[in-house]
């Protein structure tokens, strides 16, 4: 609605409504317009939430039972059982809250604007008095705030849960899903992908490709991310010598470092002269055929051809948190280049299709 | 109110566009749809959107979506009243309507304009919907004004006479449209006097004409075509 110059109200009621009106209009449409899926996801994150609580409990419970080697065996069974059950579970879980940014988007981003233009309604909420502008504004901020919240919840717990899964499971945390889970990045997940759809909403007008787009788009980056993140900052390499104990397996009672390996447990092996040689040719041509649980035998095998190390390329603990950093700063670059184009897109002001 | 690309405009108070779908929010509920005007409008008038919906039996707690064609305009005619335009942009706005609902809204309308001194301006492709409704008229043929005037004036400055076959009418005036048969002429002419033109000619009569028989007229001639 347009009012360039006062004149006078052709209705009964005496004057304009007060400050803050409008505010508070919108507060009541989001909550009109949005309430099932505000509802269906905050039922969701209580849930996971509480079945996070009640499994980290059983995690945790599980790490404190007795273990070493002065422990009963079937307790140190039972602690065994019970770790790889909840360690499992946690699994699960950590995934989850890492795919529920893609349903935010879907869910909730994509229909604030593609539904409005879908089903014309567009030309109705912006003739009113909210400009369309502040329409825009307030939906984004109240929208924003709510998914902010339930994903700042969501990430703290993953914290919670990552740190038992990396002391029970005896894994980094530098790795996979507990990587993801992990430096608050489920937070910045959700506005990324939350406003992600909303700006695809608004390029693409119509629900269903803005789903397809939002989704395509979201495994496209899982899928990205998992061949580049380890080369993001370039890795260190280390040579580690070759003794008979390495093939015994590692000290189940040491702490595990949060370090991400990059060789997949195939690191080329080394001679004493300092020359590489690849895993799969030393495997194949000279000690691959050696039985497992051989270690010793295997160990004398690569003596034999001359190999006195291996070299390791790895990402250390310490570049953890500028990982989590450089994943959570493209996360924001995403949200503010969704929100400048969603924002861009509606001061273009065309509300018809 | 979407920035002219040439000229300017100039509004005197508050602009209600209702679009020519007449959008709703399906989900929503008569009433919520008359919460959703109240709460996105500085100036409200509950009692006017209420009013509108009770006139026309409109119950309030239904979903929009589970409501007919004419009633669904109904809700939308009502949040644009209750907004209280001084300017109300209606784009097709009886195009859902049947004939008896038509007349009904139409008469309805006439009644908050001179309430209220509301002005509405009624885009329409329906010619008949114009009888009696609009004090002024802007006729557009391809995006261009072709007739635009007081309707009292255009219809006491048009007539229609017929007679025999003739390539002129036997008056003074700007003739907007010919129509001949093999022995017949017709033509729709406008003069200072109209219908009161004095007429002297054997065989030629002079007919009034409604606003429709002139709209017709200057469109009908405005894209080329003769002899219909």
């Amino acid at each position: 609605m347009s009012t360039t110059t006062a004149a006078p109200a052709a209705c009964t009621r005496p004057a304009p409504a007060p400050r803050g009106h409008l505010w508070r209009g919108l507060l009541w449409l989001t909550w009109r317009q949005h309430r099932a899926a505000l509802i269906s996801f905050a039922a969701l994150t209580a849930v996971l939430l509480a079945w996070m609580a009640v499994n980290a409990a059983e995690l945790s419970s599980a790490i404190d039972l007795c273990h070493g080697p002065g422990c009963a065996k079937p307790v140190a069974d039972e602690r065994a059982g019970r770790i790889k059950d909840a360690a499992d579970i946690a699994g699960y879980q950590l995934n989850l809250v890492v795919f529920l940014p893609a349903m935010v988007g879907t869910f909730l981003g994509v229909p604030l604007l593609a539904k409005e233009y879908e089903q014309r309604t567009l030309l109705l909420a912006w003739s009113q008095d909210i400009s369309p502008q502040r329409w825009l504004l307030g939906k984004l901020a109240l929208l924003g705030g709510f998914v902010a919240l339930l994903s700042a919840a969501l990430a703290a717990e993953c914290l919670h849960v990552a740190q038992l899964v990396h002391l029970a499971e005896r894994r980094s945390l530098f790795e996979g899903t507990l990587f993801q889970a992990g430096g608050w990045l489920p937070l910045t997940l959700g506005l990324a992908w939350g406003t992600f759809g909303v700006a695809a909403g608004a390029a693409l007008r119509r629900l269903l490709p803005a789903f397809a787009v939002v989704l395509g788009a979201f495994g496209t980056r899982t899928w990205l991310l998992e061949q580049l993140r380890t080369h993001l900052l370039a890795p260190l390499t280390r040579v580690l010598p070759l003794a008979p104990d390495r093939t015994a397996g590692p000290d189940p009672l040491a702490p595990v470092p949060d370090e991400l390996l990059l060789d997949g447990g195939k690191s080329p092996f080394v001679d004493a002269a300092g020359h590489l040689h690849p895993y799969n040719e030393v495997m194949s041509q000279y000690c691959g055929s050696i039985p497992d649980g051989r270690g010793d035998a295997f160990f004398s095998c690569l003596k034999q051809q001359g190999l006195v190390g291996i070299q390791q390329s790895y990402q250390p603990a310490a570049r953890l948190g500028t990982f989590h950093l450089i994943e959570n700063g493209l996360n924001l670059t995403v949200f503010a280049l969704s929100l400048a184009l969603a924002w861009w897109l509606v001061r273009r002001g065309r509300t018809t299709v | 109110m979407v920035r002219p690309t040439a000229g300017e405009y100039r509004v005197g108070g508050r602009v209600v566009l209702l679009a020519q779908d007449k959008p709703l929010y399906r989900t929503f509920r008569v009433a919520d749809m008359l919460n959703f005007g109240r709460h996105t409008n500085l100036v409200w008038d509950q009692q006017r959107a209420l009013g509108w919906l009770e006139r026309f039996g409109v119950p309030l707690d239904r979903r929009c979506d589970k409501l007919s064609g004419g009633q669904q305009a109904q809700v939308a005619l009502a949040v644009a009243l209750g907004a209280c335009p001084s300017l109300l942009l209606l784009d097709e706005p009886l195009a859902n309507l049947d004939p008896v609902a038509r007349k009904a809204v139409t008469g309805e309308l006439l009644g908050e304009v001179a309430e209220t001194g509301m002005t509405v301006l009624l885009s329409t492709h329906v010619v008949a919907e114009l009888a009696g409704v609009g004090d002024h008229l802007l006729l557009l043929a391809n995006g261009r004004s072709i007739l635009d005037g007081d309707t009292e004036d255009l219809l006491a400055q048009h007539l229609r006479v017929t007679g025999p076959r003739a390539d002129r009418p036997p008056l003074d005036g700007e003739v907007v449209h010919a129509t001949h048969t093999a022995r017949q002429s017709t033509f729709t002419v406008r003069g200072l006097l109209g219908p009161a033109t004095p007429l002297d000619a054997p065989g030629w009569t002079v007919h009034p004409v409604t606003l429709e028989d002139v709209v017709l007229a200057h469109l009908k001639t405005s894209i080329g075509e003769t002899g219909l």
